[in-house]
């Protein structure tokens, strides 16, 4: 993308403010989310659009004709389900209606999967934490935010320039101030006056540490090492992983549909001092939604199939 | 490749301008699972552009870096408004504890009853600190808690079947974040006018109240630092209209165990943990602006709320709850950063922190009211508003004074704000500073008033011995330049 804000406050909130940018830039009110989102973009953008006379379309991935006044289409790649979506189809989709497209990514995908950038898209909002963030139970995080430079005068939050000092010095000031509260008040793009720095500092340096080389590296192996278990648990008996909705690639989380109840086979593996996946059973009959990442060795992939073999051998 | 002037010449190249083709600060381990196939190469990137890096080369970027900056540990900082004191470092490695650090926000609550607890426990803290039992930690910064604040009004309202009131009404003192929180919350902002000693205009406040009253925002003490002497009569005025009465929090470092805000009457506040409960403020955050509510608004209180039960500590969703602001339970590293400094102090002893923080900012008024004019002449809560108006007249602007400041190793002071008070200088010393170190501030604004005067090209050019002099931010907002590219 062609320019970056200094942050948001995590991925919820900057995906929430880039729906309502994109009904600022297109003057229009009815914003399309995915149903493949997580379900905590479109509730935090339901807080934040409440008194804005905004209405929030679920759309459907697979759907290939959209309503003439949506303000854009908001999808999340990869979604819920772990999946990548075909973002540029749905751009495009967007387009034609004179609506925009907001991608909610995760970062540490983009080291393999082809950009947002490359299909057109307007804005791009992510939450930062996988990139070097402790989980912390939740926070703080910090939102990355990213759009087309033509936007940028409806971008929320702090927003970094370069310039230079009266000896003709390099040097760092915040910019384009007039989008923001202490001047524009109640007509300010937002309300925030914070950057979340200290915690994109810790995403800056990671990602500097890691680099060109290994930020390819770390996607490669959370992919590697997820695909690894999702056939290692497809083999099991009673386990299946649920193939692809969108009929495209999954990244490092994906569906496992169990034997029994995710909350009963869960508390089975809390026994053995195993975290499971995540109980998604109120979107996908007997879901479990499961993530692996760098940190998880093969030693703790097999530990953890073998449970879930056993406990599900004994459902 | 030109020669350095010597020591003290610090290489200013971004990161992206040190990269060499295939330098590494850092090898992820080889996978140790059987290859995976790929999928199809059209869903794949090529290449990325990412710097290319040693360890070294990381460190000392980011380390010189740091030392580029004025900062609390570092300098005396007295921005006005933000309570800059200081973080006790033990806050920091209590926080990285790894059961703190590396519990995921959505693990069973058996396995994070210590989380849990630890923030019901900061919740009741901060209820009895404000007297506003009802607490929800989730909101992220300050500006949050006050978009949550005004959503709880809002549904308050509601609930009574009195949705006509759209109007907040706000001081013409108040921090933008006020009137940008109340548009975003659908309300219209009627501005009330402060009279010539900073307080609410009464009067005033009188004709605006009306049947479409949803709430009353006020700083409480007072944005100028002041403590408003009418806010029982304030309080009431609002209430009497069926409006509710809103605190912002910002100033709460001047009133800890003095005054509780639910005995003015206040009926919902936030906290900015991050000034007032000493979790650093990171170069501008992360915040956390726990909302805080009387106990007939708790119902509406934004997701999650903990809670003690039978079968341990949970967290819930309060039964009218204006729902999610973000994606999960709030800042919780600064939330057990904040419940470090509140046990290491006791509540009772955070007295002595407002305390001090208000001798100070009265002894630093005491020792320039001569010189500097004052916002109000009075004694001051915790922080004092000076106003450059007299230095302006002799040629040199708050601005001006700031930047010189800079010179003596002195962080600037909030400049120019509150927008009412003409060339303010809004001076914060907190309860951390020495006697000393006020000393001393008061002693360098004194000779900076000398060198109008005596040498008053030495203001017009400061600072001097920072890493840059004045920047040119006229031609950074005409041609914004936003991201590296390799011609920039």
């Amino acid at each position: 993308m062609e320019v970056a804000n200094a942050g948001m406050y995590d991925g919820p909130t900057a995906f929430a403010e880039a729906c309502l940018m994109a009904a600022r830039i297109t003057r229009r009110t009815r914003i399309g989310v995915l149903s493949t989102a997580d379900a905590r973009l479109p509730e935090t953008l339901a807080a934040y659009s409440k008194y804005q006379d905004i209405e929030i379309i679920e759309i459907d991935p697979g759907t290939t004709d959209i309503a003439d006044d949506l303000a854009c289409i908001a999808i999340q790649s990869p979604n819920f389900f772990g999946e990548i979506e075909d973002v540029g189809r749905l751009a495009r989709m967007a387009h034609e209606k004179g609506a925009l497209s907001i991608v909610h990514v995760n970062p540490t995908a983009l080291g393999l999967f082809r950009p947002p950038g490359d299909f057109d898209v307007d804005i791009v909002t992510a939450e930062g934490q996988p990139l070097g963030v402790p989980l912390a139970f939740g926070g703080p995080y910090v939102g990355l935010f990213a759009c087309k430079k033509a936007h940028i005068r409806q971008m929320p939050g702090r927003i970094i320039g370069q310039t230079t000092d009266t000896r003709g010095r390099t040097g760092y000031v915040l910019t384009l101030q007039t989008r923001e509260q202490h001047i524009r008040r109640e007509r300010a793009t937002s309300n925030i006056c914070t950057s979340t720095q200290l915690i994109g500092l810790m995403v800056t340096v990671f990602v500097a540490t890691l680099g060109k080389q290994g930020m390819k590296d770390l996607a490669k192996l959370c992919y590697q090492k997820a695909h690894y278990t999702a056939a290692e648990i497809d083999r099991l008996n009673g386990f299946t992983v649920e193939p692809s909705e969108s009929g495209t690639a999954y990244f490092h989380e994906f569906v496992v549909r169990c034997p029994g109840s995710p909350a009963a086979i869960n508390a089975a593996l809390l026994e053995r001092k195993i975290i499971g996946g995540l109980d998604i059973s109120d979107r996908v009959d007997n879901g479990m939604l499961v993530c692996v990442t760098e940190t998880n060795s093969k030693a703790d992939i097999d530990g953890f199939v073998a449970a879930l073999g056993e406990i599900g051998a004994a459902q | 490749m030109t020669i350095g002037t010597g020591v003290g010449e610090t290489d200013r190249r971004l990161l992206m301008d040190r990269s060499v083709p295939g330098r590494k600060a850092f090898s992820l381990p080889e996978s140790d699972v059987p290859a995976q196939e790929l999928p199809d190469s059209s869903l794949l990137r090529d290449d990325i552009e990412l710097p290319e890096v040693s360890q070294l080369d990381v460190i000392r970027y980011f380390s010189v870096l740091s030392q580029l900056n004025f900062s609390i540990d570092t300098n005396f900082y007295p921005l006005g408004s933000c309570t800059m004191k200081y973080n006790p470092k033990i806050n920091d490695e209590l926080a990285s504890l790894p059961g703190l650090a590396d519990i995921h926000p959505l693990q069973p609550g058996s396995t994070v009853q210590g989380a849990i607890r630890l923030l019901k426990n900061l919740q009741d803290d901060l209820g009895e600190i404000t007297g506003l039992p009802g607490v929800s930690l989730a909101p992220l910064a300050g500006a949050q808690g006050e978009y949550s604040g005004l959503l709880i009004a809002r549904a308050y309202h509601q609930a009574l079947h009195d949705a006509e009131r759209t109007v907040a009404i706000i001081p013409d003192s108040a921090h933008g974040t006020n009137p940008a929180s109340a548009a975003m919350a659908g309300l219209e902002v009627v501005t009330v006018r402060s009279d010539d000693q900073g307080n609410v205009d009464v009067e005033n406040l009188r004709e605006l109240v009306d049947s479409r009253t949803a709430v009353f925002m006020l700083t409480i003490p007072s944005i100028l630092g002041l403590f408003e002497p009418n806010i029982l009569e304030i309080t009431k005025i609002i209430h009497d209209a069926g409006g509710l009465v809103y605190a912002d929090g910002a100033n709460l470092n001047a009133l800890l165990w003095l005054v509780k805000l639910g005995d003015l009457g206040v009926d919902i506040c936030h906290s900015n943990l991050h000034k007032t409960f000493s979790t650093p403020h990171g170069g501008g955050g992360p915040g956390s602006g726990p909302v805080l509510v009387s106990a007939e608004l708790a119902g509406f209180l934004p997701k999650p709320v903990a809670e003690k039960t039978d079968a341990g500590y949970v967290l819930t969703t309060p039964v009218n709850s204006i729902g999610a602001i973000n994606g999960f339970h709030g800042s919780f590293s600064i939330a057990a950063r904040a419940y470090a400094y509140i046990k290491a102090l006791g509540i009772e002893g955070l007295r002595s922190v407002s305390e001090n923080a208000i001798i100070g900012a009265n002894y630093i008024q005491a020792g320039l009211r001569d010189r500097y004019n004052l916002a109000a002449d009075r004694y001051c809560m915790h922080e004092t508003v000076l106003s450059a108006s007299r230095q302006k007249k002799r040629g040199v602007s708050g601005l001006d004074i700031a930047k010189r400041l800079l010179d003596f190793g002195i962080h600037a002071p909030t400049m120019y704000f509150p927008l009412i008070v003409e060339e303010a200088l809004m001076v914060e010393p907190t309860e951390s500073e020495s006697k000393e170190t006020l000393d001393h501030f008061i002693a360098v604004m004194r000779q900076i008033d000398d060198e109008i005067d005596s040498a008053p090209e030495l203001i017009h050019d400061a600072p001097h011995d920072l890493p840059v002099t004045r920047l040119d931010e006229a031609t950074a907002a005409r041609r914004p330049v936003l991201r590296w590219s390799p011609d920039e």
